[in-house]
């Protein structure tokens, strides 16, 4: 991350500006050079010359325009286009103060320092001095603190870059994670009163398939414009974001040409590298270029937010008031024993040093899950991640964890101390009981609290898979010798989640194979985690609260 | 390059679920010898199951592969995951030769200098490990902070005596990463076992306000300000400890803190 200077319109004393009055012949010869490397360039940085131009320009139009790292007194800002200006002020209409960015790994990024804690911010790109539509966010409240409206709110989206998935040149999921956009956007309008987002977390696998640039800019950019350009956006490494590798098809089904041979073609979502720089969009050899993920978000590794710094973009943490969020890379860091070891270290000195009221962990590999394809009990990220890190969590008081990767919904009773295999779970030993002796669903009269009565500590968790945000696994039986593609008889029925009444479409015994996404409401006394349908239905819901 | 790409695009358009799917460790194997089945002469994929096997520590099934595999072209594209294979056979020798010759082809293969390195730091070849870990730092664009905590662990083989290449490597890594506690704790640690202790309260005191002078932090510096000869210092930091510890939320971890304080304690006054 790059941070420079700001000016404020007639005034020269915000420090770190070379200001000039005019832009000299030097000055005009390099803006020049800026928009052409600009357009022939997409990695490293192009200039860094101070030019500062006052707010005295038109708006100009940009792609790719979304927020990063807006923290209490600073934010970030990022686009493509061919201006380097950003104009903004806590008016709309009148925006006195002005940076400008540095071209990065194919972005304009630009650092807005100096701002006011929990304060709405109006801004331009191209030298505006009144914001276009849509172009405002809202700085977090102080660190510990909560927003004027006394609530957190927090969007998460799994697995939901299906928008560039296609087979034969048809999308095939077209219009599904905008369906799940509009569900959540109805239920924001119709039963949350409008209220503002705070932060968007991505659960992973929000580009399809092999999360190259141009997928994200498909299945993420193009879709969300609206809600990145005034909220920031925190992800994680899925699967997909790692490109892929051979696939015989034959394997999946058994077409006339398989007679013939394999039919090999390049599948996004398999990589089994531990190293970024492998990532492979093609199948004809590592990308010089490295992984899209990395270059087109900036990610605090160096605690710019809060947290401890974890020294690699690729594992993370950020306070935002207060709410601490952990981003795990399940992905690559957890393949390699060296590295697993020392992103548990950093975690376990992260959430040591972590004192926010509510703790939330987001990592694209599900520790408990029977979803389609992936079966916690079987796949070695999984595994890794239950036993390597969910002793942790328990231990140094996460509150909620969130997960993608299978294509549906589960979420699990208030756990601690489960670390086996599925048939290993009693829910008496693992799970808080409610008054009847049975796994509480923490809702109603039974709520989940924070601090267990039974051990007076925090050491339980909630874990949910929803990876549904982009397209749910339908039901489509196994024919015998086959486990892949298809719904085995144990699909959805993980103990260790909650359990949901079966009869209706898409139920099912431990989970719903509904597309939806999740909001999470943290306020002083209560976290409130909701699953939301493409319907804009509350499907599932749980509360966890803690005594002040 | 291009008849694969008319394959795959053919293939896919015959499809309408398969993209769903993700294949787990489970169902590799069945892939990959349904492939083989269907194409024996593939050299990359004859290799891409002796990867597996590797991964799943089958080592005879692995070296069949990679043999087979050297005989359907160069062998020299078998030498990385040979290399990888000698190196979990305790075979180190032959591994550098391995990953020297791949390197040889391909020389920005950051990772043929790691497992190279580690191959070298197996058998005592630290001279050799370093050269290794150090072209990794160079051609990895994101190196791990966890390789750099194993790099500094050859430095301390190859001078037990003398901590300060193993620091100066330390302190170049949070140069480029920034400052992870994680490295600098390791770097603590280091001046305590030569005695530094001022140079260890120095390099501990630096990450106070990045560990949020967590009570997990008090209790390190109190431990280090105890071998330091400075009780007075660490039974302020105890105190302190005590009194937040009382402020914070209980955790299993924070429980597991009062138990440290009270020994720490006991350290201090054994009377206690």
């Amino acid at each position: 991350m790059t941070e420079i200077g700001i000016s404020k319109s007639g005034d020269n004393r915000n420090a770190g500006v070379k200001r000039t009055s005019e832009f000299n012949s030097y000055g005009r010869w390099f803006q020049l050079l800026q928009i052409f490397s600009c357009s022939l360039l997409m990695t490293s940085s192009v200039y860094a010359e101070d030019v500062i131009s006052s707010c005295s320009g038109a708006e100009t139009d940009v792609s790719r325009l979304f927020l990063q790292q807006v923290s209490a007194h600073s934010a970030m800002i990022k686009w493509r286009g061919d201006t380097p200006v950003v104009c903004f002020g806590t008016q709309p209409g009148k925006l006195d103060r002005s940076a400008r960015s540095e071209f990065i790994d194919g972005h304009h990024q630009v650092t807005l320092a100096g701002l006011e804690a929990d304060t709405h911010y109006y801004y331009s790109i191209g030298g505006a001095t009144s914001s276009g539509p849509g172009r405002h966010f809202r700085t977090a409240p102080e660190s510990g603190q909560l927003p004027a409206d006394g609530n957190i709110h927090i969007w998460l989206l799994g697995d939901s870059g299906t928008a560039t998935e296609a087979q034969g040149g048809h999308k095939t999921h077209a219009g599904e994670a905008v369906d799940v956009m509009n569900g959540y956007l109805k239920y924001n309008d119709q039963q949350a009163a409008g209220e503002p987002l705070d932060l968007i977390l991505l659960l992973g696998d929000n580009a399809y398939l092999e999360g190259t640039d141009e997928q994200w800019q498909g299945a993420y950019f193009d879709i969300y414009a609206d809600l990145i350009k005034t909220t920031a956006t925190w992800p994680t490494i899925g699967n997909h974001e790692m490109g892929g590798g051979p696939l015989d098809i034959c394997i999946f089904r058994r077409l006339p040409q398989c007679e013939k041979g394999p039919l090999i073609s390049h599948f996004g979502g398999i990589s089994r590298s531990a190293n970024p720089d492998s990532y492979d969009s093609d199948g004809d050899g590592p990308d010089p270029g490295g992984l899209p993920y990395l270059k087109i978000f900036s990610l605090p590794s160096k605690a710019e937010q809060g947290g401890v710094a974890s020294g690699t973009e690729q594992y993370y943490s950020f306070d935002y008031g207060n709410v601490h969020t952990v981003s795990l890379d399940s992905q690559l860091s957890n393949r390699d024993p060296v590295q697993r070891s020392a992103m548990r270290d950093w975690l376990i000195d992260d959430l040591s040093s972590n004192t926010l009221d509510w703790t939330l962990v987001i990592f694209h590999h599900p520790p408990y899950s029977k979803g389609q394809n992936h079966d916690s009990d079987i796949e070695q990220n999984e595994i890794d991640m239950r036993e390597t890190f969910a002793p942790v969590f328990e231990d140094h008081g996460v509150d909620v964890v969130y997960s993608g990767h299978a294509h549906s919904y589960e979420r699990s009773w208030y756990l601690n101390g489960h670390y086996g295999s599925s048939e290993t779970f009693m829910a008496k030993a693992h799970a808080e009981l409610d008054g009847q002796g049975n796994p509480s669903m923490g809702q109603g009269t039974d709520v989940y609290q924070q601090i267990s009565s039974a051990t007076a500590a925090d050491d339980k968790a909630v874990y949910t898979v929803a990876g549904s945000a982009g397209k749910a696994d339908q039901e489509n039986p196994c024919s015998p010798g086959r486990s892949m593609g298809c719904s085995l008889p144990n699909w959805l029925s993980h103990p260790a989640h909650r359990s949901f009444p079966t009869g209706q479409t898409g139920y099912h015994s431990h989970g719903l194979s509904l597309k939806g996404s999740v909001v999470i409401d943290a306020s002083r006394t209560s976290l409130t985690s909701r699953f939301i349908s493409e319907n804009g239905q509350v499907l599932d819901h749980f509360i966890i609260t803690r005594e002040l | 390059m291009l008849f694969f790409h008319k394959l795959a695009v053919f293939t896919i358009s015959l499809l309408t679920s398969v993209s769903s799917a993700h294949p787990g460790s489970a169902s590799q194997f069945e892939r990959i010898n349904h492939l083989i089945e269907q194409n024996p002469q593939s050299q990359p994929l004859m290799i891409k199951r002796a990867s597996l096997y590797i991964q799943k520590g089958d080592t005879k099934k692995a070296r069949q592969d990679l043999g087979h595999a050297a005989s359907l072209g160069d062998p020299v594209e078998t030498a990385f995951e040979m290399g990888k294979l000698q190196s979990r056979n305790d075979e180190f020798k032959q591994a550098i030769a391995s990953f020297e010759r791949y390197l040889k082809r391909y020389p920005g293969h950051a990772l043929a200098f790691l497992y190279s390195a580690k191959a070298a730091w197996a058998i005592g070849e630290l001279d050799l490990a370093m050269d290794n870990f150090n072209a990794y730092f160079r051609h990895a664009s994101n190196p791990h902070p966890g390789e750099y905590l194993a790099a500094a662990g050859v430095l301390l083989e190859k001078w037990p005596q003398d901590f300060a290449p193993a620091l100066q490597l330390l302190d170049g890594a949070m140069q480029r990463l920034g400052s992870v506690p994680q490295l600098q704790r390791y770097a603590t640690e280091l001046e305590l076992k030569r005695r530094n202790y001022s140079g260890a309260i120095e390099r501990w005191r630096s990450v106070e306000t990045a560990l949020s002078s967590s009570p997990q932090w008090k209790l390190d510096a109190a431990r280090i300000y105890i071998m330091a000869g400075e009780p007075t210092q660490a039974l302020e930091l105890l105190n302190q400890v005590k009194v937040q510890l009382q402020g914070l939320k209980p955790t299993p971890a924070r429980i597991e803190n009062a138990l440290k304080l009270r020994e720490l304690e006991l350290v201090i006054n054994p009377t206690l």
